[in-house]
C-alpha cells in the first residue's frame, strides 16, 4: 500500500484549461483554481476524463471553435 | 582433533577461501597502559590465556571442500614487542598489522605490545573474527587482566569454570542454524532493492574494499528523551535507533521496506558466556514503513520485529542463495562500553585506545556507543560507494533525525526531519560558457522577421541559402532548395485537404524528401506524425488511426488516406502554432499513447542546442536516428536552424562505420547516437575510422558505462567532446546534459537544460535534497502539450509545478534519479515496470499482453536483461509462432531476443510472479542434454554427488540448488581426481556442466604444457 494511493486528491485547473490532480489537504500552486470534484486519485482522474473533452490548450483552441463550444 | 564449524564461521573461511587479501573481518581490542609493565608476567599471561581458550590456538584446514577446526595442544603466539617513539609511529604501525590479513591455517591470533615509553605501553589484542567477536574481545581482555594480575601479584588466578568449548558450541549451533533456514528463507523471501543513500552503484566487484569513516558525538538530552520514549513503549533504545535507522534508508531509497542487519551476542545460555569464540550471529530486520506511520507505530513494530528475530541463528546467506550486500545492505548496532578508565591491569592506569580497520565488509554500518551517560555514533562506509561528504553529510542527517524523533514521536516518518526544508533543491539550468573552444562566431541563428515556415522553431535559416542542409549519398539539397521543396509540398497539402491543428503521417525512409515532409507539414499548419517504414504496416495504420491523422505522406500502399511525396502546390509556409509533431511512445495500459508537442516546446530545445552544441554553417551533423524516435528533432531542426548540413544514412545500404569510412563521412562534425550503439563504437574505437573534424558527441537514451567514457577520453584527449544528455519523449528531446569527463565515476545525466527546471519528488511529491532517490520531475517550456486523446493519463503525468510560473505543468517521468553532492543528477532506472533495452524504451506489460493475446500462450513474463529482451513463457506455442505472431503486431524493438520456457511461472505467496525466482536466461537451452565426454561426465558425476540431481550438459550448478560453500567442494573433488587446482570463481564464472568441463580441459592441457 502505497502512501499517495490513499491520499485524498482534488481536481485542479489552470489558465489554459488545463486539468490536473493535487493533494486535497494542500493548497494548489499558483495559476490553479480547483474543479469543484475531490475523491481519491483514481476518481479525480475518471473525473477528469469525463469532462476534458477538448483538451488543447485554450490560448491555441481557434477562436471558431470557441465561440462554438461556448464556455461555462 | 578435529571439528566442524558453526555456521557463522563457515561463512567467513569462505569468504576468505575466495579473497584471502582481505582483512576486513580482522579484529582488535587495544588499551593504552600507564605505569610499570611487567613483560615476563604479560607474556606468561598470554601463553595462560591461549591455553585456556581453545579458539584462539584453532586453525582451519580444508578437507574435500569442507572446512575443519584443528585444535592445536600446545600453540603459543609470539608476543610482538616494538618500541616506538611516537604516538602516531605507533598508529601507523598497529593500524598496519590490524590490516595485516590472517593465514587460516594457522592458528588466527596475533598479540602487539609497542613501547613508547618504559612505563607507556600500546597492548593489542588481535583475533581474526573467525575465533572469536565483541563479546569475546572482552572476555580476551578480562582474562588476560586476571592472568597478568595472578602473575604479578604471585597468586592463583581466579576465572569462571568453561564448560563449554568452542567445538561443542560449533555442534550445537549448526543444529539450531538448520532448523532456522525456512525462517529466514521466508522473512527474507522477495527482498526489497538493497539501495543505500548516496552510494554509487558498483561498476566493477573490486576485492578489498577500502573502508572510510568518522564519529560524531550525540546530545545527551536527545538520547535521554530518547532512551524515555523506549521506556514508555516496553521498547529498548536498540528498538528506537533501530527504527531511526530505518527511516533514514527508507527516506533516502523511497522504498517502503528496508532491510537492515544487526548483530545479535547469541549468548543467551550462561555456559558459553565465559567463552572466546564466534557465537554473535548477524541478523535481519525487516522494517515496514510503506504506509508512512507515525513513529511510535514504527517503534511498536521494530519492537515486535526484534523480539523475533534476534534470538534467532545467524541468516543463512548461502542457502538462501542471496548475497549478503542484497539482504543486509547497511547495519544498525548499539555498543554498550563499559571499560573506559577501569584498570583492570594491576599497577597501570588504562585507556583504550583507536586504531582502524581499512577494509569495509559492508556498504555502510552505523554503530552508537553508549557510555554511561555520553553518547557517540560511529559510520564507517565502503570508501567505494560513499564520497567523504556523503558519508558526513548522511551523518549529520541520522543526528538531524534523532532530534526530530525526540522532539515530536508521533510525526508520520515522512514528515520527520532529515535536512532543513530549504535544502531540497530545484535546479536552475547549469551556467554554462557562452563561448567555448570551437563554436565559431557565425554559430548564432539569425531571428528571421517575419513569420513563415519553420520561423517559431528557428529552423531553416536563410542565410546561405546554396550552403547544404542534407546530404544523402551522391544527392545534395541545399537549405535554399530545402525551402522551396518544403513549401511547395505544403500547398501540396493544403490543396489535399490539410487544414491547421490536423496531424499528418510521414511514413519515409531516411531521405531528403523525408525531412522535407516534416517540414511541408510545419509549413501547411500541422503536426506531424513519424513512422518508421520498418515496422509492420498493421502497426502504422493503428497509430494514424489512433492520432486521427488526416493522411499519411509514404511511398507504400497503406490501406489509408496516402499523399505522395512529390505533391506539390502553390508555396506556403503558415506560421507554425499549437503542435510540432505527435510521437508515440510505449503506454502503461498495454497501448501506446501519443505525445504531443507544441512549436514553442521545440524552439526552446532546438535555441538550446544550437547554442550549447555550438553549431554553424560549417557542421556536418549525421542523422542517425529513425524518425519515429524524437531524438531526430535534436539532429534535424538544430542543424537547419544553424546552417549546418545533415548527413543521411542512406537506407539500408551502409552502416555508420561505413559512412564515416567516406568521402561524406570524413567531413562529420557532430555525431548525435544512441547511448547503447556509441558503446558499440566503442568496443571497436581503433577499428573504426574518425572524421577528422569530429568535435563533438552526442549520445543519450541510456546509462553511459564509465569504462567507454575512459577508453574515448583516452582515445580522444579533450579534443572530442561529449555530452551526456537525458530526456523523456515528454519532455521534448532531452532536459538535462552532462560533459562527460574521465573523473565522473559512474556518468551522471548532469543539470537542466536551457528553459527547463528539475526536482526529485519523495512519494509525497516534496523535494529531495543530494543523496536521496525519487521521481524525475520536469518543467519548463518544453513540457509537452499532454497524450493525445487521454485526459486522464495527462492529468495524471502533468501535474502543476509549484517551482515554475503561476499555472504551469510538469511533467513527472517515472524515471528514479537522484542529486549527487556537486550538483549534478543521476540516473537510477525507471520506477515502473517500463525497461529500457538498447535505448528502446519498453512497456513490458504491453510485450506481454501481445503475447498472451496468441493462441497457445498460457503465462507470460517479459523483462529486460542487458541488451536482450528476455521473455519467460509457459504454454505450448513454438517458438517460431510466437516470434511471426509478434512481429506482425509490434515494433522490432518489443520482439523478445532471448526465451526462456517454463512448465509454469513461480510465484510468491501473494500469487504475483517471483521474479527472484525466475532462471537467469541463456540462449536456447535445450531439455535434457546428456553430458558429452570424459571431462563433462566427471563433471556432471560430481554434480550428482553433491546435489542429488542428474546434470546435463547444459544444466545450472546453482539452478541445481548449489551454492558457495557447495562450489569449493567442487573445487576439492575435481583436484582429487585430476590433480587440478581451479579458483572457486571458475565455478561461478562456467556454471554449466559443459563450461566447467572446458575449463577443466584448459586446466589440463595447461598442467601438460608445464
Amino acid at each position: 500500500m502505497n502512501a499517495e494511493e490513499t491520499s485524498m486528491m482534488w481536481v485542479v485547473v489552470n489558465h489554459e484549461e488545463q486539468y490536473s490532480i493535487w493533494w486535497s489537504d494542500r493548497e494548489p500552486p499558483a495559476g490553479w483554481r480547483g474543479a469543484g470534484f475531490e475523491g481519491s486519485r483514481e476518481e479525480c482522474l475518471e473525473h477528469i476524463a469525463a469532462v476534458w473533452t477538448d483538451m488543447r490548450p485554450l490560448s491555441v483552441r481557434p477562436v471558431t471553435d470557441e465561440a462554438a463550444g461556448g464556455s461555462g | 582433533m578435529k571439528a566442524p564449524l558453526a555456521p557463522q564461521q563457515e561463512r567467513l573461511w569462505l569468504l576468505h577461501r575466495l579473497d584471502p587479501g582481505d582483512a576486513s573481518y580482522n579484529m582488535y581490542r587495544s588499551s593504552r597502559l600507564r605505569g610499570p609493565l611487567d613483560r615476563p608476567a604479560l607474556e606468561h599471561a598470554v601463553a595462560a590465556l591461549v591455553r585456556r581458550h581453545e579458539g584462539l590456538r584453532t586453525r582451519f584446514r580444508e578437507e574435500d571442500g569442507v572446512p575443519w577446526a584443528i585444535l592445536e595442544p600446545s600453540w603459543t603466539p609470539a608476543v610482538e614487542w616494538v618500541a616506538c617513539t611516537t604516538v602516531d609511529e605507533a598508529d601507523r604501525y598497529l593500524t598496519d598489522r590490524i590490516n595485516d590479513p590472517f593465514d587460516l591455517t594457522r592458528p588466527p591470533f596475533r598479540v602487539l605490545v609497542v613501547r613508547l615509553a618504559p612505563d607507556d605501553h600500546l597492548l593489542c589484542l588481535m583475533p581474526h573474527h573467525i575465533v572469536a567477536d565483541g563479546w569475546a574481545a572482552g572476555v580476551m581482555h578480562d582474562d588476560l587482566a586476571e592472568l597478568y594480575n595472578a602473575a604479578v601479584t604471585g597468586r592463583e588466578p581466579q576465572l569462571r569454570p568453561l564448560p563449554v568449548g568452542p567445538a561443542d558450541y560449533a555442534r550445537w549451533q549448526r543444529r539450531r542454524a538448520e532448523r532456522a533456514v525456512p525462517y529466514w528463507q521466508d522473512k527474507l523471501a522477495e527482498p526489497p532493492p538493497p539501495d543505500l543513500p548516496f552510494a554509487r552503484v558498483r561498476t566493477a566487484e573490486p576485492g578489498v574494499r577500502p573502508a572510510r569513516g568518522g564519529w560524531w558525538a550525540l546530545p545527551a538530552g536527545v538520547m535521554g528523551e530518547l532512551d524515555r520514549l523506549a521506556r514508555a513503549h516496553r521498547a529498548s533504545l536498540f528498538m528506537v535507533l533501530m527504527a531511526a535507522h530505518q527511516v533514514l534508508i527508507s527516506r533516502h531509497t523511497g522504498h517502503g521496506e528496508v532491510l537492515v542487519g544487526t548483530v545479535a551476542a547469541g549468548r543467551d545460555r550462561v555456559e558459553i558466556e565465559p567463552m572466546v569464540g564466534y557465537v554473535s550471529q548477524a541478523v535481519v530486520m525487516r522494517g515496514d514503513l510503506g504506509d508512512d506511520p507515525p513513529f511510535t507505530e514504527l517503534l511498536e513494530r521494530t519492537r515486535r520485529e526484534a523480539l523475533e528475530v534476534l534470538g534467532r541463528p545467524a541468516v543463512p546467506f548461502e542457502q538462501i542463495r542471496q548475497p549478503a550486500a542484497t539482504l543486509m545492505p547497511s547495519m544498525f548496532i548499539l555498543q554498550d562500553v563499559e571499560m573506559s578508565g577501569r584498570d583492570a591491569f594491576h599497577g597501570l592506569r588504562e585507556t583504550t585506545h583507536g586504531g582502524a580497520l581499512r577494509h569495509a565488509k559492508l556498504g555502510l554500518a552505523a554503530e552508537v556507543w553508549r557510555s554511561g551517560e555520553e553518547y557517540g555514533l560511529t559510520m564507517t562506509w565502503d570508501a567505494g560507494l560513499f564520497g567523504q561528504e556523503d558519508g558526513e553529510v548522511l551523518a549529520a542527517r541520522y543526528v538531524r533525525l534523532l532530534e526530530s524523533i525526540a522532539a515530536d514521536p508521533s510525526a508520520p516518518v515522512s514528515r520527520l526531519e532529515l535536512w532543513p526544508e530549504q535544502a531540497a533543491v530545484t535546479a536552475e539550468p547549469e551556467v554554462r560558457p557562452e563561448a567555448r573552444p570551437g563554436v565559431r562566431p557565425e554559430a548564432r541563428p539569425e531571428a528571421r522577421p517575419g513569420g513563415g515556415l519553420g520561423a517559431r522553431t528557428g529552423s531553416l535559416s536563410a542565410a546561405r541559402g546554396d550552403d547544404p542542409a542534407v546530404i544523402c549519398g551522391d544527392v545534395v539539397v541545399s537549405h535554399a532548395a530545402l525551402r522551396e521543396r518544403a513549401s511547395r509540398l505544403a500547398g501540396g497539402l493544403a490543396a489535399s485537404g490539410v487544414r491547421p491543428g490536423d496531424i499528418v503521417g510521414v511514413r519515409l525512409p531516411r531521405s531528403p524528401e523525408a525531412i522535407i515532409a516534416l517540414l511541408a507539414v510545419w509549413g501547411a499548419g500541422a503536426a506531424y506524425l513519424p513512422l518508421d517504414p520498418a515496422d509492420p504496416p498493421e502497426h502504422a495504420v493503428r497509430l494514424l488511426e489512433e492520432a486521427g491523422a488526416v493522411a499519411v505522406i509514404t511511398w507504400d500502399g497503406l490501406p489509408y488516406k496516402v499523399l505522395d511525396p512529390e505533391l506539390t502546390g502553390e508555396p506556403l509556409e503558415r506560421e507554425p502554432a499549437g503542435d510540432a509533431y505527435v510521437i508515440f511512445t510505449s503506454g502503461s495500459t498495454g497501448t501506446p499513447k501519443g505525445v504531443l508537442v507544441g512549436h514553442e516546446a521545440v524552439a526552446a530545445r532546438v535555441a538550446w542546442m544550437v547554442r550549447d552544441y555550438g553549431l554553424g554553417p560549417g557542421d556536418r551533423i549525421v542523422q542517425f536516428a529513425s524518425l519515429s524516435f524524437d531524438a531526430h528533432v535534436e539532429e534535424i531542426f538544430p542543424a537547419l536552424a544553424a546552417g549546418a548540413a545533415l548527413v543521411l544514412l542512406p537506407e539500408g545500404a551502409a552502416s555508420l562505420p561505413d559512412v564515416l569510412a567516406g568521402p561524406t563521412g570524413r567531413q562529420v562534425t557532430v555525431l548525435d547516437l544512441p547511448t547503447a550503439y556509441w558503446h558499440r563504437l566503442v568496443d571497436d574505437l581503433d577499428e573504426i575510422v574518425w572524421p577528422p573534424e569530429l568535435r563533438l558527441v552526442i549520445i543519450g537514451g541510456d546509462q553511459a558505462h564509465e569504462n567507454a567514457v575512459a577508453r574515448w577520453h583516452e582515445r580522444f584527449g579533450g579534443r572530442v567532446r561529449l555530452v551526456n544528455t537525458y530526456g523523456p519523449t515528454e519532455a521534448t528531446v532531452i532536459a538535462t546534459a552532462a560533459d562527460l569527463t574521465p573523473e565522473d565515476g559512474r556518468p551522471p545525466i548532469g543539470r537542466p537544460i536551457g528553459a527547463t527546471s528539475v526536482a526529485v519528488l519523495d512519494r509525497h511529491g516534496r523535494p529531495l535534497p543530494a543523496g536521496c532517490a525519487g521521481e524525475l520531475a520536469i518543467g519548463g517550456t518544453g513540457v509537452a502539450t499532454g497524450y493525445l486523446g487521454r485526459p486522464g493519463l495527462t492529468a495524471a503525468a502533468f501535474v502543476p509545478d509549484p517551482d515554475g510560473p503561476p499555472g504551469s505543468r510538469r511533467y513527472l517521468t517515472g524515471d528514479r534519479a537522484r542529486w549527487r553532492s556537486d550538483g549534478r543528477l543521476e540516473f537510477l532506472g525507471r520506477a515502473d515496470s517500463q525497461v529500457k533495452v538498447r535505448g528502446f524504451r519498453i512497456e513490458t506489460g504491453e510485450v506481454e499482453q501481445a503475447l498472451l493475446a496468441l493462441p497457445g500462450v498460457a503465462q507470460a513474463h517479459v523483462t529486460a536483461r542487458g541488451d536482450d529482451l528476455v521473455c519467460y513463457l509457459a504454454g505450448s506455442a513454438t517458438d517460431e509462432e510466437l516470434r511471426t505472431g509478434l512481429a506482425a503486431r509490434l515494433p522490432r524493438q518489443f520482439v523478445p531476443t532471448l526465451w526462456v520456457r517454463l512448465d509454469a511461472m513461480p510465484l510468491t505467496r501473494t500469487g504475483k510472479i517471483d521474479k527472484s525466482a525466475l532462471p537467469e536466461p541463456r540462449p536456447a537451452v535445450a531439455e535434457h542434454v546428456p553430458p558429452e565426454g570424459e571431462a563433462e561426465e566427471l563433471v556432471a558425476g560430481i554434480w550428482q554427488d553433491l546435489l542429488g540431481v542428474k546434470a546435463g550438459r547444459t544444466s545450472d550448478f546453482f539452478e541445481l540448488g548449489g551454492h558457495s560453500l557447495l562450489a569449493t567442494r567442487v573445487v576439492a573433488r575435481l583436484r582429487a581426481a585430476l590433480g587440478i587446482q581451479l579458483s572457486i570463481m571458475t565455478i561461478f564464472d562456467r556454471s554449466t556442466v559443459a563450461a566447467l568441463a572446458a575449463a577443466v580441459e584448459e586446466a589440463l592441457i595447461e598442467e601438460l604444457a608445464l
